[in-house]
């Protein structure tokens, strides 16, 4: 947490008390509810999630058949399921096509599997440059893609929530499925990145 | 069949005395607060009351199917379980058709007498012009622009009118595939295409090639 | 202004940091138990987002301010949550 910077309560942190106080007294909420739901969405949903369905897909191919026919109920049997996860949809990365996710209308997200967006996805930047000029939000991230690589950008406007899935690295075929889950960045699974080969130290300990 | 758009909405429509017997008096604040302590949104209250059997949907009063349908969701939400009704009834409660075992959250699709989808992949289609003053999921940068089908999501409550409270028109959504040229005008690369995820209410027929010109807006 | 500065600040240091300051978290909390209670959808409350969103970036776009950085986020929530209890009648 940001520590004291809420002790000036000014602005919409007092907003936010006054609004949870009165809430409270009209029996709508409970301060403990709210506590466990921050607290959840903080610490315990989040990217990682994604990077063990994207790391079991490479590794079993039954999975991954089942992942991109039906994402919602292959997240479900690894128990990622909630609000913003009840469509969710898969789309795969391949030599030909490289998938990128947006929400211009207002940063709709995965968060089943990727936990809430970064700062960046929710910008004015990003959601409109992602649609009109995803090559080069791709190089500011620092992904450049051959031209012959169609760029295929999905505007979550509706109710699907996508993830990319991912090219498995080079050199990463020794590896285990924890240890390739953690390679899966949370940028790969949004499109801004591709997954990053292991460097010399990891691919030791898979050797070992 | 109407169903609900929300709970002050369903007293409002009757012309007659709202209840006709004590017990429905009852039922009504009952079953408010049962759905509001279980966390039960509207959205699955209603899917409950479809999954009703037709043949006693039809016949039953509209309070009878209030009751068939909480009873169901406090069954399928675990708060009371067939022994209990059993034992207080003697009867084992709601007969609502079995949830099927898709995944725990409710989903705005609607199951009963979903409305045929009117385009299919493969279509050629234009995206509206639509500039209502409401709210709309039909991003800006793609009215009047022309793409292609590429997949039919299937049924969903249509935002634009349940977010007003002015129904829930399910219809089919559709992702549909834009040209980066069709959108953004020459200098866009090739290779470079937009999915959009549209309603059917946003789209139109556009049976003519999507790169031919029509004048940009 | 030192508020949005201490903002991007504490978001900077952490990239990954989920909320930026206690009340985001909680504004998001709050906005989500309500949609599970059932005081209004999910669907709702997106489309108010959705307006606040909007108009923030029409009146950027306007006014010539640079872009949000994605750092108000959670002020729109914010707003929407408010405008939608006021319509909601919860709030007055």
């Amino acid at each position: 947490m940001s520590g004291n910077h809420d002790a000036a309560e000014s602005g919409p942190a007092a907003r936010v008390k006054a609004l949870e106080q009165l809430l409270t007294k009209k029996g709508l909420v409970d301060s403990e509810t709210i506590d466990k739901l921050a607290d959840t969405y903080e610490r315990k949903v989040g990217p990682r999630n994604g990077a063990r369905i994207v790391a079991r897909a490479w590794t079993d191919a039954a999975y991954k058949k089942r992942l991109l026919a039906n994402a919602t109920a292959a997240a479900a049997e690894m128990g990622f399921s909630g609000p913003e996860g009840g469509h969710l949809v898969a789309v795969e990365n391949t030599d030909r096509v490289h998938n990128l996710i947006v929400c211009t209308l207002c940063s709709c997200y995965p968060w089943t599997v990727l936990g809430l967006p970064p700062v960046w996805y929710k910008s004015f930047a990003y959601r409109s440059r992602a649609v009109s000029d995803p090559r080069g939000v791709m190089r500011d991230f620092g992904l450049t893609l051959p031209d012959n690589v169609e760029v295929r950008v999905w505007d979550s406007s509706a109710e699907i929530r996508y993830i990319v899935l991912p090219k498995r690295p080079p050199q990463s075929e020794a590896m285990s499925e924890s240890e390739l889950a953690d390679l899966v960045t949370r940028d790969a699974m949004v499109g801004v990145a591709e997954v990053a080969p292991p460097s010399k130290t990891v691919s030791r300990r898979a050797r070992a | 069949m109407g169903g609900m758009d929300g709970f002050g909405r369903v007293i409002r429509e009757e012309n007659e005395p709202v209840f006709h017997a004590d017990w429905e008096r009852r039922l009504y604040p009952l079953a408010i607060l049962a759905l509001r302590k279980l966390g039960v949104v509207l959205d699955e209250f209603r899917h409950a009351i479809e999954r009703i059997p037709p043949a006693r949907y039809l016949d039953s009063p509209y309070y009878e199917r209030w009751l068939a349908a909480l009873e169901t969701i406090l069954l399928e939400r675990g708060a009371v379980t067939r022994e209990e009704f059993r034992a207080t009834f003697g009867d084992e409660g709601a007969g609502a058709v079995a949830k099927p075992a898709e995944g725990p959250p409710p989903s705005p699709r609607a199951r009963t007498k979903a409305p045929r989808a009117r385009f299919k992949p493969g279509d050629r289609v234009r995206a509206r012009n639509l500039n209502p003053p409401g709210h709309t999921r039909l991003p800006r940068y793609a009215r009047g622009k022309a793409g292609l089908v590429v997949r039919d999501w299937g049924v969903f409550v249509f935002p634009d009118t349940n977010a007003h409270q002015a129904g829930k028109h399910p219809q089919h959504c559709y992702a549909v595939e834009f040209d980066a040229r069709e959108l953004w005008g020459k200098p866009a690369r090739a290779r470079e295409r937009v999915r959009i995820d549209l309603w059917e209410d946003y789209l139109e027929a556009a049976p003519t090639s999507p790169l031919k010109k029509r004048g940009n807006r | 202004m030192s508020r949005l500065e201490e903002l991007i600040a504490v978001a900077r240091l952490d990239p990954d940091r989920v909320f930026s300051a206690p009340w985001e978290a909680r504004a998001f909390a709050i906005a989500v138990r309500l949609s599970e209670a059932g005081v209004f959808s999910w669907d709702e409350f997106r489309a108010h987002l959705i307006e606040e969103v909007g108009e923030s970036d029409r009146a950027r776009t306007a006014s010539g301010t640079a872009g949000d950085a994605g750092e108000h986020y959670y002020e729109h929530f914010l707003h929407a949550l408010e405008r939608l209890l006021e319509a909601k009648g919860v709030v007055t």
